[in-house]
């Protein structure tokens, strides 16, 4: 689930501009082929573990196919999609079991 | 003269359509109809990603190489343009540029300001879009990291609660 806006906490909240989903839709489709995006957007609210602020957002939802020896390359892509679209976490899902995945320091 | 049928995109790179070969031509024009009827934007790049994986996969080209095409880099501006028309990304400026710069080459905003001579307070603020920075500032900060500035036509802007995505000139 990738948010259409940048973090309100470490960023501007604003929306990200066009280059960043070329950037990531460039990311998937070299390394997995390509995605398919759900229809609509998803309304949501996550609990920031550090502040314990809820926070709302808007997403796209991504479903990827990939086997299962290469979601760590995912989970790297979505690493610096953190930078990239500026936020604290990205929601992951694989099979069912969720993952927040965070910026590389 | 006879100007060669371009496309050009939202960043104003521009593409020459009369280079590409007769089945190349025909694809673009279809993704191009799909986009003029204003889909939505999810399902828009649902529908073009798969249409042109396959045509190239066909032609044994790698995945690199695919998203290097001309159509490819089409169909993503069209989306782009989809996406900027339903309110749901914007147009980058100069300050989206400026940032992808840091992140790219420098360690941190910091050793940018030192390279470039802007002080790290202005920085914050022009990223952060509460200012801007003057032509002749900005101008004279890349110039010492070996960046200019450059003047691109401007494609027409997405239609704010329009239907279709803008036309590309000429087509």
């Amino acid at each position: 689930m990738v948010p259409i806006r940048r973090d309100k906490e470490i960023s501007d909240g604003k929306l990200h501009p066009e280059r960043k989903w070329r950037w990531l839709n460039e990311g998937l489709f070299e390394l997995f082929g390509g995605h398919t995006l759900a229809p609509g957007f998803y309304q949501g609210q996550w609990l920031n573990p550090k502040s314990g602020v809820p926070i709302a957002d808007e997403s796209r939802k991504y479903i990827v196919a990939v086997p299962r020896k290469r979601v760590d390359e995912l989970r790297q892509l979505l690493a610096e999609a953190c930078t990239a679209f500026q936020q604290q976490a990205i929601y992951l899902s694989v099979a069912g079991h969720v993952e927040l995945i965070e910026a590389n320091t | 003269m006879i100007r060669a049928k371009t496309y050009v995109d939202l960043n104003g790179r521009e593409f020459v359509v009369d280079d590409l070969d007769a089945d190349e031509r025909r694809l673009l024009q279809n993704i191009r109809r799909q986009a003029q009827r204003g889909p939505d934007w999810n399902a828009f790049d649902n529908n073009w990603l798969p249409q042109v994986a396959e045509f190239y996969r066909r032609r044994g080209l790698r995945r690199r190489q695919t998203i290097e095409t001309a159509i490819f880099q089409i169909a993503q501006d069209l989306s782009s343009r989809l996406g900027i028309d339903q309110g749901k990304t914007r147009r980058a400026d100069y300050r989206d540029e400026l940032a992808d710069l840091i992140q790219a080459r420098f360690k941190s905003q910091g050793e940018f300001c030192k390279a470039t001579g802007l002080s790290t307070d202005m920085l914050s603020h022009v990223l952060a879009r509460r200012k801007h920075l003057g032509i002749d500032t900005l101008q004279s900060a890349l110039e010492r990291i070996g960046f200019t500035l450059r003047i691109v036509p401007r494609t027409k802007a997405a239609k704010r609660n329009g239907t279709h995505a803008s036309s590309p000139r000429p087509s």
